[in-house]
């Protein structure tokens, strides 16, 4: 399964930060190559079938928190 | 040493006809020729035919021809014979005699005088005679080219049932000819230009003042500017090195072997593009609507020209459908059926081995080899294919539990809408692949996709600035006249907007002049 | 490339569907029961003043988008730090979009595919038309609306030989608490989601165009959305609220004749139109608020990898229907509420107050507008 999702990450990888390489726009690709990290770290531990926390979970509890309900 | 070799290269591949450029004629007759023997060297079908005038041995001459690229007649008795018994003067100035030549004696309709070789070269080339004479610096070129060319007959690809039966042939002056046979106004424009290092194809742009829009004729002259090749074969050529959405299973620029198609297109705005050698002529800009129309809508009535268009589109819709809905049908929504529709296609299914996705692939893949078999085969022989393709992958195929019933009828009804849209073809298979895969994997969802996906990108693209949906999507004002309907003819009073910005009225009725041209 | 530009017509289409999207099928205001259509009207009515004020902020700062207004009002920190909730915003609707996508394809109609390859297709899909721009978004919402007004209208024509409107009585059984109630639900899911259009709407035409565009739209979609709450609870009655996917069984149940029934699946081609829409602007949004925090050239160099991840969210984001049930219903209004409420108002006031102070200046401030 890790494999797919690498071999599929490489090619987006190649198509997407190729471009920005040859064309020498560092600020763009810093940006792109952040979120394709995180990214690319969620698909390969969900590939693991690791369970990665919700996002929803701290806001709910937040809320609720404050709302009481 | 790589340095070295690519240099030579470079020089190998120089244009020959650049270093022509700044070469002047001598005056020696003999020194001439053998200029010319050099540059054609082991080109025998070069004739040089020298010839001496009766009365002045000093009119010594030789005329230099491709042998079939002229028409002899022109050559022996407007040329040769001219010269030959004409009785000049004797005192006669020998650095006027070209112009005495070409004034007095040649009868020909064209004759220029010349003394750059690389025009020279290239108007031997492009089948005219050169005179050359003793002591003169300067030769006469004298038009007599006339070959054999293809006379003129109805286009395969094109038939009409009513309609002109002409189609345009590969010589671009005849083309020219029947093009402005239909529109004869000094309107219509004709630029020429050669494309192509070795080929010097000769390109015409063509087009109506105040009609075309300036924008699309500038940006398509810079287009054909930037046409760097050795060589233009047909016009598909120039047609993909100057299309827009160069990805895209679209055309965005049409063709057309029909003069009155051509006419047409040109009454409407747009411009034609006529290449010599090739007998398609390509129009731009080309939108998405011109692919279902035919020309023989505007001639036949218009409530029967509407509904065959109503027809043709909803067959290009089909074409690409049928196979993806049937696929997801059964596959994944069978509660969508009614039914004793779905126990009757489960019992076609049975005992077939293969999956409903693999067997509509597969037979979808034969239908298209069978189809581009009988393309390219001799007529007879392509009898022999029709007869194996139906009868052993159709009937013989469902006896043998190989495919289901259902999946030949798809596979057919599919097949046969394609050819509706002959303009379309190659899109269609392509998206009924596409959209065969993406329903195997989501079902009805998958097709949903691939159809917001499709429009996304015909909605996407232009041609030559102007949308490819032009006048789909915005039912305003005139312009739904000449899209899924034919509009009658009284009716149409306006060009479509956009591609005849300039000068929309199209026709002048006192009557109803209400609308405006703005 | 030019500036991009949309028509009014295509901007009315486009948060239409933005506005119907995943609401056509989730239903709303599902705590006011058979009062349910009345709670549409009531979160109608709550919604305008705010969509008031969105247009407001659009019309003062013609050509300019969310993030752009964020910077020139609050100042460049406060600015971005805003930019950046709102930037979330989008993304986690975006995913909770193309989860609610992905569990109805699970639950209702096609159980044995993993829920993944639903979203990511439809990922894929608004990957893709970001990249094209606003304007194909715009041009193909123009296109497609028309396609399911008519499928919507021939639906509902279908299903009134079968409505019960009993079901609709009593009207304000339990006093006007739960419409109340329901209403707010319905203000911040679906009609005050158009906030995140703030960020979409830089191209329209004219000054004028953001009031037309915005009342327009939200008016057109809360009749529609009420007509459609109507006819689920006269086809379910008391059922609707108790379901999570109300439309899709409601119409199931439309049968005319032996020949018209099980046209469930029209309602499912509208919740994919719907939610292709509404996640596309999402995502859309999204990436311009990155390229606007970091300035980047364009937008669509970072719409591969936001979607990508905008995909993995929407999987990993609820662990049941039940939770996206409750979060939908129960949580989302005051998770949503500053988004839509609190920053809007805010930046308008201090927008008027800085166009005032600005105003009698320079004669060159009005020509600046």
């Amino acid at each position: 399964m890790f494999i797919i999702v690498i071999l599929i990450y490489s090619v987006v990888f190649l198509y997407d930060f190729l471009p920005l390489y040859k064309q020498k726009e560092w600020k763009e690709f810093i940006v792109n190559a952040c979120l394709g990290l995180v990214s690319f770290t969620i698909a390969l531990l969900l590939s693991f079938n690791l369970k990665i926390p919700s996002p929803e979970a701290p806001i709910r509890e937040i809320i609720t928190s404050i709302f009481g309900k | 040493m790589t340095l070295k070799k690519q240099n030579a290269v470079k020089e190998n591949n120089k244009d020959n006809m650049a270093e022509l450029n700044d070469l002047l004629l001598g005056s020696s007759l003999e020194e001439n020729i053998a200029l010319l023997r050099n540059i054609f060297t082991n080109d025998e079908t070069l004739v040089f035919r020298r010839f001496q005038n009766r009365n002045i041995k000093a009119v010594k001459c030789c005329a230099v021809y491709f042998n079939g690229m002229i028409d002899p007649q022109i050559v022996n008795k407007d040329i040769i014979q001219p010269v030959l018994s004409s009785d000049l003067k004797d005192g006669i100035d020998i650095h006027n005699l070209p112009e005495e030549l070409q004034y007095k004696v040649i009868a020909s309709g064209n004759v220029n005088l010349e003394n750059q070789l690389d025009q020279i070269v290239s108007s031997i080339l492009y089948g005219n005679t050169l005179l050359l004479i003793e002591n003169c610096e300067k030769a006469l070129i004298i038009s007599s080219n006339g070959w054999e060319t293809r006379a003129i007959t109805e286009p395969e690809s094109e038939k009409v049932v009513r309609g002109p039966r002409e189609g345009l042939t590969e010589s671009i002056i005849m083309n020219i000819t029947m093009i402005r046979r239909r529109i004869k106004d000094p309107d219509l424009k004709l630029k020429f230009r050669e494309i192509g290092s070795k080929t010097h194809t000769r390109v015409c742009i063509c087009y109506i003042e105040n009609v075309a829009s300036e924008n699309i004729l500038k940006e398509l002259e810079k287009r054909l500017d930037q046409i760097d090749i050795d060589g233009i074969i047909d016009s598909g050529y120039i047609q993909e090195l100057i299309r827009d959405a160069p990805f895209s299973p679209f055309e965005t620029v049409g063709h057309t072997e029909k003069p009155d198609v051509v006419a047409a297109k040109l009454l409407e705005g747009r411009i034609a593009i006529i290449s010599d050698c090739s007998p398609s002529v390509l129009t731009v800009p080309y939108i998405m609507i011109e692919n279902s129309q035919s020309n023989e809508d505007y001639y036949n009535n218009f409530i029967y020209s509407s509904f065959n268009r109503f027809l043709r589109t909803i067959s290009f819709v089909l074409a690409v459908s049928v196979p993806a809905v049937y696929l997801s049908i059964v596959t994944f929504h069978q509660e969508m059926l009614p039914t004793p529709l779905v126990l009757s296609i489960s019992a076609s299914k049975q005992g077939v081995p293969f999956p409903s996705f693999f067997s509509l692939l597969v037979m979808l893949l034969i239908f298209d080899l069978l189809r581009e078999a009988a393309t390219r085969m001799p007529t007879l022989i392509g009898q022999a294919v029709n007869i194996v393709g139906t009868l052993v992958l159709g009937q013989a195929a469902v006896e043998a539990k190989l495919v289901s019933a259902p999946v030949i009828i798809v596979t057919a009804l599919s097949g046969i809408l394609t050819l509706m849209n002959l303009k379309l073809i190659g899109a269609v298979i392509m998206i009924r692949f596409l959209f065969l895969i993406l329903s195997s994997i989501l079902g009805i969802y998958g097709y949903i996709f691939g159809v917001i996906a499709i429009s996304l990108h015909l909605l996407s693209i232009r041609s030559f600035g102007v949308p490819y949906m032009l006048n789909v999507t915005t039912l305003k004002g005139h312009n739904w006249q000449d899209t899924f309907i034919r509009a009658p003819w009284w009716s149409m009073k306006l060009r479509p907007k956009i591609i005849g910005a300039k000068n929309l009225v199209r026709q002048r009725t006192k009557k109803t002049g209400g609308k405006k041209t703005g | 490339m030019g500036k991009e530009l949309i028509t009014d017509k295509e901007a009315i289409c486009l948060l239409m569907l933005f506005t119907m999207g995943s609401t056509l099928i989730l239903g709303v205001g599902s705590d006011a029961k058979n009062d349910a259509w009345l709670a549409v009207i009531a979160g109608l009515l709550m919604s305008l003043p705010v969509i008031l004020i969105y247009s407001r902020l659009l019309s003062i700062f013609p050509g300019k988008d969310l993030f752009e207004i964020l910077d020139m009002t609050l100042g460049r920190l406060l600015g971005k730090l805003v930019a950046l909730i709102y930037i979330w915003y989008a993304f986690h609707l975006g995913a909770l979009v193309l989860r609610n996508f992905g569990e109805f394809m699970v639950t209702m109609t096609m159980p044995e595919t993993p829920i993944f390859v639903p979203m990511l297709g439809l990922g894929l899909l608004c990957v893709f038309a970001v990249r094209l721009g606003i304007e194909e978004i715009g041009r193909i919402s123009a296109y497609l609306l028309p396609v399911l007004m008519i499928i919507l209208l021939i639906v509902l024509g279908l299903a009134i030989p079968q409505f019960e409107l009993t079901n609709l009585k009593p009207v304000l059984g339990k006093g006007l608490g739960p419409v109340i109630n329901g209403g707010f639900s319905a203000f911040s899911f679906p009609f005050a989601e158009s906030a995140i259009l703030l960020g979409a709407f830089f191209c329209l035409k004219t000054k004028k165009s953001p009031f037309k565009v915005y009342t327009l739209a939200i008016l057109f979609a809360g009749t529609l959305i009420m007509v459609l709450t109507i006819r689920n609870i006269s086809l379910l009655g008391q059922l609707t609220s108790k379901l999570y996917f109300p439309s899709y069984v409601a119409v199931s149940r439309i049968s005319v004749g032996d020949f018209i029934q099980r046209i469930e699946v029209t309602v499912s081609i509208i919740f994919v139109v719907g939610a292709f829409a509404k996640s596309s602007i999402c995502l859309l949004v999204a990436s311009r608020g990155i390229q606007r925090i970091f300035k980047l050239k364009d937008y669509r160099k970072v719409v591969i990898q936001l979607g990508s991840l905008m995909v993995l969210l929407s999987y990993i984001v609820y662990d049941t229907t039940m939770m996206m049930q409750y979060w939908a219903f129960k949580v989302y209004r005051y998770y949503a509420f500053p988004m839509q409420v609190i920053f809007p108002v805010i930046i308008w006031i201090i927008a008027e107050a800085k166009k005032n102070k600005s105003k009698p200046a320079g004669k060159k401030a009005p020509a600046n507008e």
